[in-house]
């Protein structure tokens, strides 16, 4: 599946083990929930490997604190696009947990929904197949105004009350 | 049972009926479908104009056939036909007539 | 009022050349209606019964002159010559063409006004008093607020998918004209017992399937704390709020089930989260900086009474009967609230001509500092009206058949669309409306009756508030047929009250006469002129009424 990220189309690392599948011990690797908190959990959480997690639009982030010092990437799932509960996850990882690694949606989103994403920390985007490509590059930036001031995305758009402060200067995202 | 296909103009958004040669705003020249084979082929001409962005949100009406006229069943279709009840200058019972 | 800077300009600038490029993206096929309609509900526009809809903003219900006859201009150049004045202080145009809307938008956008989240599952139109900022009984003015709480919520990333659309009232004054009630969040301001401005913040109101009567949650928040508030409950409600079920999705139904204790904490433990503190800066800055454009306007020093006016009112009864239901006591010395209303004789509630538009925009200007409101009963206001004016005014208004002097009185009837416009219907709201308004034509009948309000909405959607009216009318279907539902003792101000159901429906040609039944058992009963209606219910409750609308018939 194409992976966006930093606005570019890569090459994904990473693969998702459902529930009833073995676990690799050394490649990066998605697990559920359900599986960090099981069996093999002990054995995850010291595996000398890239781990991360798949949360469930109706999962809990608060139920990852005790992992996420370990975790490199979480990828919160849209079963719809107008499930917009990850939107909440993700900004609650930035902002309450200061997570730092990558943020991935995955599922059904819309290309008009990128910039939302990007704004609340999302920064990796997992794109089905036979979508048009080129509009996902295109709308990256949405409106180059935010009046929401807390914003994540590095050359995001530029924060409205701030500049009417003149605490930073105004540069108004690139087209 | 005696169905129509209605559905909405893309662009101009009006009301329309799906009739031989195309789309009407005319309910009388509705094609109307009095058995299951027939309905399905207007059905698939339906969703044929809405993915070649014609039309939007097809559905299938039940009528009964007055004459020369096609009249639905329920009063909100039969509304869809002829315009707002309050403002009778509006819609297609001004510039179909009566 | 607010005007827009640079930041403001170019963000409804690009917001609509974003549109304008999904609609050119839908037309050539790019986007299926599925991915569209999300979309174009952002942008405010439906499909209709016969045709699309765009709902235009006009934020907490204040337009100037300008703008009013911007939208007149869109009515005659792109729709059919008039537009309907909401529930929610907005206005519908009814007949746009899909590829004429960016033509529209870029037309509102040149007088600085949008269609913005005017629709979907977002943060809609924060609405709030008519009066504010010029009413007598005024305790804060909650425009700054509104206008900060407007702008933090346009194209919010977090909340622009939540469950269900999610509306937000705000009144400054104890008599609340705003129905905070019975909103999603509703604010209070008030002060504190130092002198401090803050909010009562009341969550969980709502009307449709399932009418509510919103619960406090806080009774002061400081204000410079009120946009974290506001993101917690947010935050709370788009995490857990239902998505199984359509009917079960606002906030209402969350602090219903988990009840407001328990919303409660969470809210406060989500609000106490991380450092609220460049926020809370920000913000304070940022309503300051708005603050100065609610500015009063350059108001003359007036004597309290006007000789002249004084004398009108005693030679011209006509006039006086204006003056007494239509003009609202104003706060600085010499200026009245002078109310239009959009409810004459047998008219569609809350419909204006183009041509009316433009009447009131120069009214405005002239006698008003340019500057009119929308109130959500469906009319119009002139907020800043010289009480020596009034006369002049009135005459203008009577010219053009804006005159009708009926607010509060039985035929200011509040009506959906209903059937006659609206997909979502199950009958048809404005014919009955139509129908009262001509049955009780007669003035004096109506100041006998004197406030009774009415609202019809034409399905369990409610977008007519008939539960908070004093007489609420649901248009239902009942065996192939319309069918009218009547509650009593509704309420929509700062004593909220959900309307009790009468009894079964009446068909379209007996319910014109149920009213007039539940009004005779009013006149019948009531202690004298002085026991309004709503009063008049509350003493005696339900009984009477319902022995007078379905007794046999010749008890009637």
């Amino acid at each position: 599946m194409p992976l966006l990220k930093h606005g570019e189309w890569i090459l994904d690392t990473w693969r998702f083990y459902p529930d009833d599948q073995p676990i690799p011990s050394a490649k990066p690797k998605i697990v559920t929930v359900a599986r960090l908190k099981g069996d093999d959990g002990e054995f995850l959480f010291h595996c000398d490997c890239q781990l991360g997690v798949r949360l469930e639009s109706h999962e809990k982030i608060e139920d990852l604190e005790p992992w996420l010092e370990r975790l490199q990437l979480v990828a919160l799932v849209f079963p719809k696009f107008a499930d917009g509960r990850a939107f909440s996850s993700a900004a609650m990882l930035r902002e309450q947990y200061g997570f730092a690694g990558e943020i991935r949606a995955v599922g059904n989103v819309l290309v008009d929904q990128y910039p939302f994403m990007r704004r609340v920390g999302f920064d990796a985007f997992e794109v089905e197949q036979g979508r048009a490509l080129d509009s996902w590059k295109k709308a990256r930036i949405g409106i180059g105004l935010a009046y929401q001031y807390d914003d994540r995305s590095p050359d995001g758009p530029a924060a409205v009350w701030r500049a009417r402060r003149g605490n930073r200067p105004l540069t108004l995202a690139a087209e | 049972m005696s169905k129509i296909i209605t559905a909405n103009h893309l662009i101009g958004g009006d009301v329309v009926f799906l009739a031989e040669n195309g789309w009407t705003p005319n309910v009388d020249r509705a094609s109307v479908a009095d058995d299951d084979d027939t309905l399905a082929a207007l059905a698939a001409r339906a969703a044929d104009a809405e993915a070649r962005n014609i039309v939007v949100g097809a559905y299938p009406v039940e009528v009964r056939c007055e004459g020369s006229r096609v009249v639905p069943l329920h009063y909100r279709e039969v509304m869809r036909t002829r315009g707002p009840t309050v403002r009778p200058d509006l819609g297609h019972q001004a510039t179909l007539g009566a | 009022m607010y005007r827009y800077d640079e930041f403001d300009a170019r963000f409804v600038a690009e917001r609509t050349a974003q549109f304008k490029d999904q609609v050119e993206r839908r037309l050539r096929g790019e986007l299926t209606e599925e991915e569209f309609r999300p979309l174009r509900l952002m942008n405010g526009l439906y499909l209709q019964l016969h045709a699309y809809m765009l709902r235009v903003a006009i934020p907490y219900g204040v337009l100037s002159s300008r703008q009013l006859r911007q939208l007149a201009m869109i009515a005659d150049s792109f729709d059919k010559g008039y537009g309907h004045f909401t529930t929610r202080q907005n206005i519908q145009f009814n007949w746009p063409k899909l590829a004429d809307v960016p033509s529209i938008l870029e037309a509102l956008a040149e007088v600085e006004m949008h269609a913005i989240q005017t629709s979907g599952n977002c943060i809609r139109n924060v609405t709030t008093d008519q009066y504010a900022g010029v009413a007598a009984d005024e305790i804060e003015d909650p425009r700054p607020h509104c206008e900060l709480l407007r702008q933090w919520s346009s194209l919010h990333p977090e909340f622009s998918f939540l469950p269900r659309k999610f509306k937000i009232a705000v009144t400054g004054a104890p008599h609340d004209r705003a129905a905070v009630k019975v909103h999603d969040i509703g604010l209070r301001m008030h002060r504190n017992e130092q002198g401090e401005p803050g909010f009562e913040v009341i969550v969980g109101g709502g009307l449709g399937r399932t009418p509510m009567v919103g619960k406090t949650i806080r009774g002061f928040l400081p204000a410079d704390e009120l946009l974290p508030y506001v993101t917690a409950i947010m935050r709370v409600y788009n995490r857990f709020g239902r998505r199984d079920n359509k009917y079960k999705a606002r906030i209402k139904i969350l602090v219903h089930e988990i009840g407001v204790d328990a919303f409660s904490e969470l809210v406060e433990a989500e609000s106490a989260r991380g450092d609220h503190g460049e926020a809370i800066e920000l913000a304070a800055a940022e309503v300051a900086r708005i603050e100065a454009y609610f500015a009063p306007p350059a108001y003359e020093a007036l004597p309290g009474k006007d000789p002249a006016h004084s004398a009108q009112l005693f030679e011209n009864k006509a006039f006086a009967r204006w003056v007494r239901h239509n003009v609202a006591p104003h706060k600085v010395t010499g200026y009245s609230i002078a109310n239009i209303s959009l409810k004459p004789v047998g008219g569609i509630p809350g419909d204006a001509t183009a041509d009316e538009m433009r009447t009131v925009a120069g009214l405005a200007e002239r006698y008003s500092f340019g500057e009119i409101r929308v109130a959500h009963e469906q009319n119009l206001v002139l907020p800043d009206v010289a009480t020596r004016d009034l006369y002049a005014l009135w005459q203008a208004l009577e010219t053009a058949g804006l005159a009708t002097p009926n607010l509060n009185l039985v035929s200011d009837i509040i009506a959906c669309p209903g059937m006659d416009y609206c997909s979502l219907a199950t009958a048809r709201s404005i014919p009955v409306a139509q129908a009262i308004s001509r049955r009780f034509a007669d003035l004096a009948r109506q100041e006998d009756v004197g406030d009774l309000h009415i609202n019809i909405s034409g399905c369990i959607n409610a977008c007519g508030h008939h539960h908070v009216a004093h007489l609420g009318i649901l248009g239902l279907e009942k065996k192939g047929v319309e069918s009218y539902q009547i509650t009593l003792g509704g309420s929509a101000d700062e004593n909220a009250a959900i309307g009790q159901l009468v009894g079964p429906g009446f068909a379209a040609d007996e319910i014109v006469d149920a009213v007039e039944a539940v009004v005779r058992v009013y006149l019948d009963g009531r202690k004298g002129r002085e026991e309004r209606f709503l009063d008049f219910f509350r003493r005696v409750g339900i009984k009477h009424f319902k022995e007078a609308l379905y007794a046999p018939a010749q008890a009637r």
